[in-house]
């Protein structure tokens, strides 16, 4: 694509190749932050439906089952309308409250960070020229494996942040939380160890050794074919000849022979 | 008397504390490191200035999962009911520490992107670097200093 570009009327101006590096790069950045602006949203929807950053929500048991309460007033709520809800509440998991919402936000977080992650990868190999099919699935499969640990970690730390406090917003801040600094630390690791480059070099490698068995195995092929035809060929040859010697004599000794034909 | 969703064993408590502490030193270490590079490389007006915007995500998220692990070890650590008071200040740092970990790397970017900018700094693409939220922007004095970063890399 980046060809095309470049052969189109215009391509070779400075602002046209400047413009379409702007598009590719706010692509990236979209597919990068479209997870985060969702949990942001959420969040936001739920301060602004509990009315205050330091509006009271706990959890407390009724019947031996969890449940969320919420204090103020709930007549000027607009999606949190009750006092109390069970933690399984469709309301409560939509808004992130309690385990089963900060579950629910990491899983979904996790599974829309690796679509959009790959849905970019995939572009950004169609349209960039220099980007190799090695390059594509070394960088998605470490990209999977980073979005999951992470989201793995998220989820690890709502059960945990559920278990030991009865701030009913904890889990979803810890999910927001460990999920961006186990993002961070896990990018360092693949870039202070490359470790996506040595999986990219190490498809390359296994290509290469595919390409050259294929091609090893193509040749013993082409040289057992070659002995098979020259077996046949030899074969041919002598019976031929012996065909042939077997004639000579027959007809030698048949118009030659001292002695008279009865017919 | 509120009450937890699931009661947990003690040794699976100390542990998962010990992992939330130990993550929130990790982003407090990156976010000291990624400020102290940042200043020595703008002090010593060095031909290429990186700039660690993820790690400024990391202080307001350590800050917000501080407040958290507080809360944890007050509760099931230690014993104690969290007062109405201390259970809405806790709230309220942990969501400052959100607002901090949204505000905090795109205001830092602005005045560093401007600052460099104005000293003649621009963005080498080549050696910069993006993946989620970890992004590392290197700025250099001129086209050189860029291919020669790109070489060395």
């Amino acid at each position: 694509m980046d060809a095309i570009i470049r052969s189109s009327p215009n391509g070779q101006r400075q602002s046209v190749q400047s413009n379409w590096q702007k598009i590719k790069g706010k692509i990236g950045t979209g597919a990068s932050y479209y997870a985060s602006a969702d949990d942001a949203v959420t969040m936001a929807k739920l301060v602004g439906d509990l009315g205050s950053f330091g509006a009271k929500a706990y959890i407390k048991s009724y019947g031996g089952k969890p449940h969320i309460i919420l204090k103020g007033h709930p007549g000027l709520r607009r999606i949190l309308t009750g006092t109390k809800y069970s933690i399984k509440n469709p309301k409560v998991v939509s808004m992130g409250l309690g385990k089963a919402g900060a579950v629910t936000a990491a899983k979904q977080g996790g599974m829309l960070t690796v679509f959009l992650l790959s849905a970019y990868r995939i572009f950004d190999f169609v349209l960039t020229d220099e980007e190799t099919l090695s390059g594509l699935i070394g960088t998605l499969a470490t990209d999977i494996v980073k979005v999951g640990v992470a989201t793995g970690a998220s989820i690890a730390t709502a059960t945990f942040v559920a278990g030991i406090t009865t701030i009913a917003v904890g889990p979803i801040l810890a999910v927001v939380f460990v999920g961006v600094i186990s993002t961070y630390a896990l990018d360092s690791l693949d870039q202070q160890y490359g470790l996506t480059d040595r999986v990219i070099s190490g498809l390359d490698e296994m290509g290469d050794n595919a390409s050259s068995f294929i091609e090893q195995k193509n040749r013993e092929l082409t040289n057992a074919a070659a002995e098979v035809a020259d077996s046949i060929i030899d074969y041919a040859i002598d019976s031929a000849r012996s065909i042939a010697i077997e004639w000579v004599i027959t007809q030698l000794d048949r118009y030659l022979s001292p002695y008279p034909r009865i017919r | 008397m509120s009450q937890h969703e699931k009661q947990i064993s003690k040794p699976m408590l100390y542990a998962g504390l010990g992992a939330l502490i130990i993550m929130t030193m990790i982003g407090i270490s990156y976010f000291t490191y990624a400020v102290f590079t940042l200043g020595k490389d703008l002090s010593n007006h060095s031909d290429n200035i990186s700039f660690n915007k993820g790690a400024f995500y990391l202080l307001g998220a350590s800050i917000g999962l501080a407040s958290i692990v507080f809360a944890g070890i007050y509760e099931s650590g230690l014993g104690h009911t969290l007062s109405k008071a201390l259970g809405s200040t806790i709230t309220k740092v942990a969501l400052a520490g959100l607002i901090i970990m949204l505000v905090l790397p795109h205001v830092t970017h602005y005045f560093v992107s401007s600052a460099v900018e104005s000293d003649g700094y621009s963005i080498c693409d080549a050696a910069s670097h993006q993946w989620l939220y970890s992004k590392t922007i290197v700025f250099t004095r001129n086209e050189e200093a860029c291919r020669l970063l790109t070489a060395v890399q």
